[in-house]
């Protein structure tokens, strides 16, 4: 009983991070990453870290909102690690770092193109005004962050730059503001609603190529079971401007997207766990006339929870 | 397990995943997309100017050998529509704009005598070339790669690619290599269905899901903005003003405005560095040629314009007529060819980024 109770209450921290919120502001060159800051809110003192896989099929080809027969034979994946590390400065403030490192392939037609390379970075001040306790079901967070484009922006084929898809950092500084609701939906707090916000503001890199602003509005629920098994749902609704060179709009870029991301979670102890998550296409609006898009996409995670006074 | 164990399980785990990926590079790897695993390093332009596109090599799906209908019977192709006309092997070849679009290469053509036609709609430029029928694959490829916004192809038996507009080879094992060219007409579908209405035109029914009544690049074709870098910004026209532009030895050329020729047919019988050319165009019916004025007998003709009477356009003194590809169809000099001159329709920025310090010709 005494293991269950501990942990519901890493669960607090865990499970009211929602799994898509600040996923497409780290896009690592354009591929919007599934989850890759849960933007934890560790209690005073307390370690947040966590390192995360993610896997991109980029092979849907879409008009619009319809699908298209691909007649290119390709075959365009992204896959990226990330660590995170939060501390808790105190009861009500926290500070987040990501680090990325991406790999991104592209085969059409069996010709194959390949850049790999650390992606960007993320820091990120987290303030939580309200947290669910004993004493609240509510909770509520906001974060203000910037991207560090301290990755790879220059990968070749050869001697030539790879598209900016095809780079692992986005290669300029970008701007984050986050916002997150959550309020549990029964006395142990096992059951939550949640809510979040994101925006993305994007720098131009040395290309003078400017990736679109993005803006991202997830609806989710998490059940902590009283069993190591936690189960989250989320929508997630993401919209992105046009890309941009010289402040010229690039045609076939940015949309409108709906997904669905269903996640387990698995608690090895009262301060480790494991997720996986996947995000699967409900619906998508994509700007003029044919762009390739994410087909799926899922994430695995290990997180662990130490220190601090509680 | 103690908490401690744990602590440093999982900072290992997190710094061995980034090491996996970090690991692999920094850079790009494996056979295409630059060049198709071309080892020769040599190119012709600057290697930092050449850009990769985006879709990959044949990203945008060339056509091959694909289906025509006569230009009496489509009915997919408006009036005013764009098309680049080809003759070739006894043949009239259309290809619509508008499938070119999401195409621009069509491997076509007889199997004893393939050609090569491409249409770059960043760069607005046509052109045709003869294939060798022997090569064990005559074909090109879209290589993904643009130079100068203009189309880069590679031919699929030595994977060398070359630049549309340039007309040569500029990397690879065939570096320097020039293809053959063939003329290619640029004219409104009316006006071609006026001057050959058996040609066959390629159809919509290409094998691939496009929307060929969707133009792909938005306001492109009448903004001034680029969406890739090119060189010598020369701002006397507008950037997207069509051209017919000659260049001679390489360096000296000049620029005839497609919308100067006005709507009778006019001849202009020029001098572009030591070349006589004459440039036969009509903005109306919206087409253009050039052609060599000088005959291999030393003989230079002058030309003057033949009104009403497609696809004959020109006539000169000696009483000869002549077709828009430079074919005398009646007169002593009946079935002679003009010889061609090195020329392209294309965007003024697409010339000049190419030829810089071109010369406009004015009435």
């Amino acid at each position: 009983m005494i293991r269950l109770r501990l942990i519901q209450c890493s669960a607090i921290v865990l499970a009211c991070l929602p799994l898509g919120s600040i996923a497409q502001t780290c896009s690592c060159a354009s591929v919007p990453l599934l989850g890759s800051m849960q933007l934890a809110s560790p209690k005073n003192d307390q370690w947040y870290l966590a390192t995360t896989y993610e896997f991109h099929d980029i092979s849907d080809l879409v008009a619009g909102s319809s699908s298209v027969r691909d007649t290119t034979g390709r075959d365009r994946t992204s896959q990226a690690f990330m660590f995170e590390l939060s501390k808790g400065l105190n009861d009500k403030w926290s500070i987040s770092a990501l680090l990325s490192a991406v790999d991104h392939e592209r085969e059409v037609n069996n010709v194959s193109a390949s850049a790999s390379g650390l992606g960007d970075a993320i820091v990120m001040l987290k303030y939580a005004p309200k947290a669910i306790s004993l004493y609240s079901s509510t909770s509520l967070s906001f974060g203000i962050g910037a991207r560090l484009p301290i990755g790879v922006d220059d990968a070749t084929q050869q001697g030539v730059d790879l598209a900016e898809d095809m780079q692992p950092s986005v290669g300029a500084y970008g701007g984050i503001l986050w916002a997150y609701w959550a309020h549990a939906l029964n006395d142990s707090k096992g059951a939550r609603i949640y809510v979040s916000l994101s925006h993305t503001q994007n720098g131009e890199n040395d290309r003078d190529y400017q990736f679109g602003e993005e803006s991202t509005v997830t609806l989710g629920g998490a059940y902590q079971t009283q069993t190591p098994w936690g189960f989250n749902l989320e929508l997630l609704y993401r919209t992105a401007d046009r890309d941009q060179r010289n402040s010229v709009d690039i045609p076939n870029t940015g949309g409108n997207w709906l997904d669905v991301i269903p996640a387990v979670q698995y608690h090895l102890n009262e301060s480790l766990a494991l997720s996986a998550a996947a995000k699967i296409p409900v619906s998508r609006n994509l700007n003029d006339s044919l762009q390739f898009t994410t087909k799926y996409s899922f994430r695995l995670s290990l997180s662990y929870v130490f220190g601090g006074t509680g | 397990m103690p908490i401690y164990s744990f602590r440093i399980y999982a900072i290992i785990f997190s710094f061995v995943s980034l090491f996996v990926v970090s690991a692999c590079g920094g850079g790009g790897g494996g056979g295409g997309g630059g060049d198709n695993g071309v080892t020769i390093s040599e190119w012709l332009v600057p290697r930092n100017e050449v850009v990769d596109g985006g879709p990959g090599v044949d990203g945008i799906p060339p056509l091959q050998n694909p289906n025509y209908e006569t230009a009496m019977t489509i009915n997919t192709v408006l009036p005013d529509d764009l098309v680049v006309a080809v003759r070739h092997a006894g043949q009239i070849w259309v290809y619509p704009h508008d499938i070119m679009d999401w195409h621009e290469i069509v491997n076509d053509g007889p199997a004893s005598s393939p050609f090569i036609m491409s249409y770059c709609p960043l760069t607005g430029s046509a052109a045709a070339w003869n294939g060798t029928a022997t090569d064990s694959d005559p074909s090109y490829g879209g290589s993904g790669l643009l130079f100068n916004s203009n189309l880069i192809l590679y031919d699929r038996r030595t994977t060398s690619l070359w630049s549309q507009m340039m007309q040569t080879s500029i990397h690879g094992l065939r570096i320097r290599e020039r293809p053959t060219n063939i003329q290619v007409i640029e004219t409104k579908f009316s006006t071609l269905q006026q001057m050959y209405p058996d040609a066959t035109v390629l159809t919509r029914d290409t094998g691939h899901n496009r929307d060929y009544d969707r133009y792909p690049y938005n306001d492109y074709k009448t903004s001034s903005d680029l969406l890739f870098p090119a060189n010598n910004n020369d701002n006397r026209l507008h950037r997207k003003e069509r051209v017919m532009g000659v260049l001679v030895a390489g360096s000296t050329s000049k620029v005839y405005q497609l919308n100067g020729f006005g709507s009778l047919t006019d001849t202009i019988n020029d001098q572009v560095g030591d070349l006589s050319v004459v440039v036969v165009g009509n903005t109306d019916l919206n087409f253009a040629a050039t052609y060599d004025r000088e005959l291999s007998d030393g003989t230079i003709l002058t030309f003057s314009p033949v009104q009403n009477d497609l696809p004959n356009v020109m006539t000169d003194g000696e009483g000869n007529v002549w077709d828009i590809f430079g074919k005398a169809v009646s007169g002593p000099r009946t079935g002679e060819q003009l010889s061609l001159t090195s020329s392209l329709t294309a965007y003024w920025f697409a010339w000049t980024a190419f030829n810089p310090n071109a010369q406009i010709y004015f009435n």
